[in-house]
């Protein structure tokens, strides 16, 4: 099992395989950046526009790391597996739905409502990339390698049937911290860039 | 394949305060869905629902909490089923086995925030209680029971604890635990009620799911655990089994963020692959707990994704959140517990509320019980928003 | 009428999160759904919130959405109608 690519996308930058390919030098607001790299990346899907801040980046991040990848070709959609884990959950969009139940309980929005829960940023991964694979969104405090290495090796070990990984960490905070680190996690050697997927590899290449 | 025990298993929903309880309600064909007594929302007199009938002072004083009003409602059912389950197994925590447990939870401590605390844009203290509240009820646990091994929260809507409890069977056959408390919980609150009411899929009235004319969901709350267990751990004590995690698998619809596909892709891949992962044959399924929320889109889709794989030969099947609610994510580890019930009772559930099947199948749900079969194997199915679909299959211990 | 069309349109465009369209780039006429706006269910019930939010129209059974919905110029007489 290999790590064949990694992406970090935080306030400050987003990195591809340790370069960095942007910076973030005027401190521009989280939906500035992003729609920068949305731009840059030339992607194309509307639908981007009407997600919570954790699915944009869940999203985006996916787009990245999948970029020039063809994972399409290379596998069949439940062959692929996406595991993310996060501390924050999903504490925007939360606390938005949230003081509209208090204020006029009886009409807060009904997509606001649907992003209160952080597993609908897999899905909107899933249904971009038509991934079929098993899917999990764990919480933990911060980044846990080991939670991640332990949970993806057992799903690799039953789960014959999946063949790559999309893992990592997705998190934004009420303050708009945010901060992406996706592993693409491949049982068959990719040509470049190749990290054995392990523990020690989940962490140093970890970008805070 | 090394095998899976279940050793324990604690319970508290709309139907009852523990397992037998529980049993009671089941048989007796007695719904726990009512109008709203305990939560406080101006849709009181508007909807029925699935509670449990105590309060948060009631649930703190059975679960030995001093200061309830530092809980939430979630972490008060959580720590009253986690620990039930642990003294039905009979667990030493001290006799040197690796203990872990995994929950769910999508409300979190969200009643607990909606009654003490208004929430202005950024104060410290919010932010406090929103960090920590869909793993606070883990962290709970853990204190009271002292387990200090492993523990993992995990929220992909309502199939969070079939998610966990399909993860503690991996993590027995990895061997990197030797027992592991697996299920969820969620209480009701105004977050939720008014969520799913925007939504425009929640029923008034008692819901009839896998009715021609249903027409939503009841939501509910509650916590189950069940307590699983590696050969060495059950051949150190010679304890009772319940029976055996068989298979599970977890697959993605990838058609909509909350709608099911029309085929029920996503549905009868976790079928297909549970029922291969447990090496059994669909035809060896004695009965079918399906997810069976009540609403047009759900049942439309769990009901294609049956046909896809039995034809129209279906297993015996119902609906528990007939008489529960849908209980979010607790429900698959509720379901899963029932699942146990049917084993080691033999019976079959019913699907209360059904009057007319759905004109499109040639197939119903059971509306009676049924306790003329024997019940080896059960397989429980719980889908959840953003596609997150998982069946897992428990078998009788032979 | 034309008023309330131009500001339906100007409402759908902010509530349903339209990023880069404007309003002159609806057609009134034409479907909202399945067309190039990619609307989906969630946008349905969105608009449903709109309805009664804003126009004090309450729409009790989600499946009249359909008719009502089918294009701006089908909400506008709608809501002609209901006010």
């Amino acid at each position: 099992m290999k790590i064949t690519k990694h992406i970090s996308l935080t306030n400050k930058a987003l990195t591809i395989n340790k370069t960095t390919v942007l910076t973030n030098l005027e401190s521009e607001s989280f939906t500035i950046f992003l729609k920068s790299i949305y731009n840059k990346f030339e992607i194309n899907y509307p639908k981007y526009f009407k997600m919570d801040k954790l699915s944009k980046l869940g999203f985006l991040s996916t787009e990245i790391l999948l970029h020039q990848e063809n994972l399409k070709n290379k596998y069949k959609p439940n062959e692929i597996a996406i595991i993310i884990s996060n501390s924050s959950s999903t504490i925007d969009v939360d606390s938005k739905f949230y003081n509209s139940v208090i204020d006029k309980e009886g009409i807060p929005s009904p997509s606001l409502f649907v992003y209160t829960l952080p597993n609908i940023m897999i899905g909107e991964i899933c249904i971009k990339n038509e991934i079929r694979g098993e899917i999990a969104l764990l919480v933990s405090e911060k980044f846990n390698s080991n939670l991640i290495y332990s949970y993806l090796s057992d799903v690799f070990e039953n789960n014959k049937k999946i063949k790559a990984c999309i893992t990592g960490w997705v998190e934004i905070d009420k303050k708009d911290n945010f901060n992406a680190n996706l592993f693409l996690v491949e049982l068959i050697e990719n040509t470049k860039n190749n990290y054995t997927f392990d523990n020690d590899n989940l962490k140093t290449n970890f970008t805070e | 394949m090394c095998n899976i025990y279940i050793t324990g298993l604690g319970i508290i929903s709309a139907i009852g305060n523990n397992v037998s309880e529980t049993l009671v309600s089941l048989k007796a064909k007695k719904t726990g869905i009512k109008p709203i007594q305990y939560l406080n929302t101006v849709h009181k007199n508007e909807f029925v629902v699935g509670e449990v009938a105590y309060s948060n002072e009631e649930l703190a004083k059975i679960s030995g909490i001093i200061d309830y009003k530092k809980h939430s409602r979630s972490t008060l059912l959580a720590l009253i089923a986690a620990k039930q389950a642990f003294e039905n197994s009979n667990i030493d925590i001290n006799d040197g086995l690796k203990t872990g447990i995994i929950s769910a939870s999508t409300v979190g401590g969200m009643d607990i925030t909606e009654d003490t605390y208004r929430l202005e844009s950024s104060t410290e203290n919010n932010n406090f209680i929103f960090i920590h509240y869909v793993s606070n009820h883990v962290d709970e646990i853990c204190k009271t029971l002292n387990i200090n091994d492993f523990s993992a929260t995990i929220s992909t809507a309502c199939s969070s604890s079939a998610n966990a409890i399909m993860n503690g069977a991996r993590m027995i056959k990895a061997g990197r635990l030797d027992r592991v408390i697996v299920g969820g919980t969620d209480a009701l609150s105004k977050f939720t009620l008014n969520g799913f009411n925007t939504l425009m899929i929640l029923d008034k009235e008692l819901c009839s799911p896998f009715d021609e004319n249903r027409r939503g969901l009841n939501l509910g709350e509650g916590a189950a655990y069940l307590v699983l267990e590696s050969e060495k751990a059950v051949k150190k004590y010679n304890k009772k089994i319940y029976g055996k995690v068989l298979g599970y698998a977890n697959a993605n619809d990838a058609y909509h963020q909350t709608a099911s596909s029309p085929e029920g892709n996503g549905a009868t891949l976790a079928m297909k692959q549970a029922i291969a992962s447990a090496k059994i044959t669909p035809n060896q399924i004695s009965y079918i707990n399906v997810h069976g929320t009540g609403t047009t889109n759900n049942d439309d889709s769990e009901g294609a994704a049956l046909q896809n794989i039995y034809g129209d030969k279906v297993p015996p099947f119902s609906s528990t959140k007939s008489y529960t609610g849908h209980t979010l994510a607790a429900a698959g580890s509720i379901e899963a517990v029932f699942s146990i019930l049917s084993i080691n009772n033999n019976l079959i559930f019913p699907n209360i509320n059904l009057k007319n099947k759905i004109e499109k199948f040639n197939f119903k749900p059971e509306t009676e019980i049924i306790d003329n079969k024997d019940i080896s194997v059960v397989l429980s199915n719980s889908f959840g928003f953003g596609g997150n679909n998982t069946t897992l299959i428990f078998g009788k211990n032979n | 009428m034309e008023e309330l069309i131009q500001k339906l349109k100007e409402q759908i465009i902010e509530q349903l999160n339209l990023e880069d369209v404007k309003p002159e780039d609806i057609d009134e006429n034409a479907p909202l759904f399945g067309g190039g706006l990619g609307l989906d269910s969630i946008d349905a019930l969105e608009l449903i919130v709109l309805l009664e939010k804003d126009y004090g129209i309450k729409i009790q059974d989600s499946s009249k959405g359909k008719e009502i919905f089918y294009s701006i110029k089908t909400i506008a007489e709608f809501i002609k109608a209901n006010k």
